[in-house]
């Protein structure tokens, strides 16, 4: 298992430089205009976006998935390595990240309060998570090309949901929301944030594990040759 | 455990367009059995089913005595397996290559890899991408190797290299055979290969095994026949395949010569044939145009 961890790395020795270039540049410009927290996020998301990305790709334009799927070991532990893969590299790159980032304001160089907005800040990441938990299976169904273009109409639908839906949210909060509107808006502010969050990492981890049973599923009838 | 390392029983495996049906051969422990067929007979298909790498839809496989699809690490552990197409990670190095594929084998022999890389000159530096088509096939066979494997299985490792490299090829596979006492099954078109390095031969024709015996065997029973036209009549036909009609005479080949002698003194008592040896190419290329009716 270890060999195919280490092999995720190793094969993006010269890629990973230009993705955590564009990255870092991303998040100077998040910074610059005044987004800190999503300045943090918006690096942590596109190194692990980019390194989950050339992993498959590595594989795709070498044709190694004929190479692995021949040697002596079950088609399972290449996909629970790639998940676990990842998984380092998400919490590695988003708590250095954030250690930098409360570094940054607790030495003042950074003008923000810490409070429960990193409760928000945490939300947004394990949104970011299931995102990718759903573009796993895809990828190990359809090869990552296929995957990739699926993936960027469902970012774009995601986008285009959550826009109208931020609009909805605002244009009940200028007007009197509806009572069951009302009523859940009461129910989320008398929970306690780090319970809902606890909660939040728990949902997110069900997410990933079922993703990654359906990966598994996936890839044992997927057809190599 | 008997003698074979490698049992195949009515392999078959159905596509669209094309099926392997109830293909069946055996190859002897210490021996090299070259597996031909024109492109497209069918060799990879049974080759990757051989390796579990496709599923089948019946028959079985028994590799050390053992089911391949039960056993199958087991049986990948004491396999060298070399494809057609080599994959690697065209960034990475030789050396970076042969560690990580040996990772994945209980008997890996990382000074009989480097052993293997000196003597097929292969630089241990270098990254794959630098490497030629020759040199790609040596750094497999290097790999499939360096875990000192009871039966090397080659798909096709010759198609595309030079004549230098295909000789230098074919030599290690005759040392493999002698030093290691290791099998070899060894898919090719390329029939000139197999005639120099097989004990064995098995022949597949649109997904059907034609016959599968000793190579000395074969070459002694099959021969070439040829006969003026005027000699020739349907129990002549029924013993030669792959017929070829000319203006005066004819040619086939058969093997059963010894009832097609008889066969042929019986109907033209005053008349005679000739008979030569066959090679494998022609013995291939006739039972491609007889097809089904050779089986």
């Amino acid at each position: 298992m270890l060999k195919l961890i280490l092999k995720d790395f190793a094969v993006q020795k010269n890629s990973f430089k230009t993705y955590v270039a564009i990255a870092l540049a991303l998040g100077v410009f998040f910074l610059l205009n005044g987004w800190q927290q999503m300045a943090v996020f918006m690096i942590s998301a596109q190194i692990i976006y980019s390194f989950l990305n050339h992993a498959f790709y590595e594989d795709e334009k070498n044709n190694t998935l004929r190479l692995l799927v021949s040697l002596p070991v079950q088609r399972e532990k290449l996909v629970y390595a790639r998940y676990i893969t990842l998984a380092i590299v998400t919490v590695g790159t988003f708590a250095l990240f954030t250690l930098v980032y409360y570094v940054l304001v607790l030495s003042g160089v950074l003008k923000e309060e810490l409070g429960t907005g990193i409760v928000s800040f945490f939300i947004i990441i394990l949104f970011f998570i299931i995102l990718v938990s759903v573009y796993l299976p895809l990828a190990y169904k359809l090869g990552y090309i296929k995957a990739n273009s699926i993936n960027r109409f469902f970012l774009i639908g995601i986008f285009a949901v959550s826009t109208a839906a931020g609009l909805v949210l605002k244009n009940i909060s200028e007007s009197s929301p509806p009572a069951f509107i009302s009523r859940i808006s009461e129910i989320l502010s008398s929970v306690n944030p780090y319970t809902m969050l606890i909660f939040a990492i728990a949902f997110t981890a069900s997410i990933y594990l079922v993703s990654m049973e359906l990966s598994i599923k996936y890839f044992r009838r997927r057809n190599l040759f | 455990m008997d003698d074979m390392i490698l049992r195949v029983n009515n392999l078959v495996k159905k596509y669209d367009n094309f099926s392997l049906k109830n293909v069946s051969f055996n190859i002897p422990k210490g021996y090299i059995m070259g597996f031909i067929g024109q492109n497209g007979a069918g060799k990879s298909t049974t080759i990757k089913a051989i390796m579990n790498l496709i599923d089948f839809d019946g028959g079985s496989i028994e590799i050390f005595g053992l089911d391949n699809r039960k056993h199958c690490n087991e049986i990948r552990n004491r396999i060298g397996y070399v494809s057609e197409e080599q994959y690697f990670y065209e960034d990475m190095t030789v050396e970076w290559t042969g560690k990580f594929i040996g990772s994945f084998y209980s008997r890996w022999d990382g000074g009989y890899f480097r052993k293997l890389l000196g003597q097929f000159n292969l630089d241990s530096r270098k990254k794959i991408k630098e490497l030629s088509k020759g040199m790609k096939m040596k750094l497999s066979l290097a790999i499939a190797l360096g875990h000192r494997p009871e039966l090397l299985i080659l798909d096709e490792p010759t198609s595309g290299l030079d004549p230098v490299v295909r000789s230098e090829l074919l030599e290690i596979f005759l040392d493999i055979v002698q030093d290691d006492n290791c099998s070899i099954l060894f898919s090719s078109h390329i029939t000139t290969d197999i005639e120099k390095v097989a004990d064995f031969v098995t022949i597949i024709d649109n997904g059907r095994i034609i016959l599968s015996e000793e190579k000395d065997t074969l070459l002694s029973n099959w021969k070439i026949v040829k006969a003026e036209n005027s000699c020739f009549n349907a129990d002549i036909s029924e013993k030669l395949i792959g017929v070829r009609k000319g203006d005066f005479g004819y040619s086939g080949v058969t093997g059963k010569f010894d009832e097609f002698a008889k066969v042929f003194r019986k109907y033209f008592p005053g008349a005679s044939f000739k008979s030569e040896k066959i090679t494998l190419d022609e013995l291939l290329v006739r039972i491609a145009r007889e097809g089904d009716a050779a089986c």
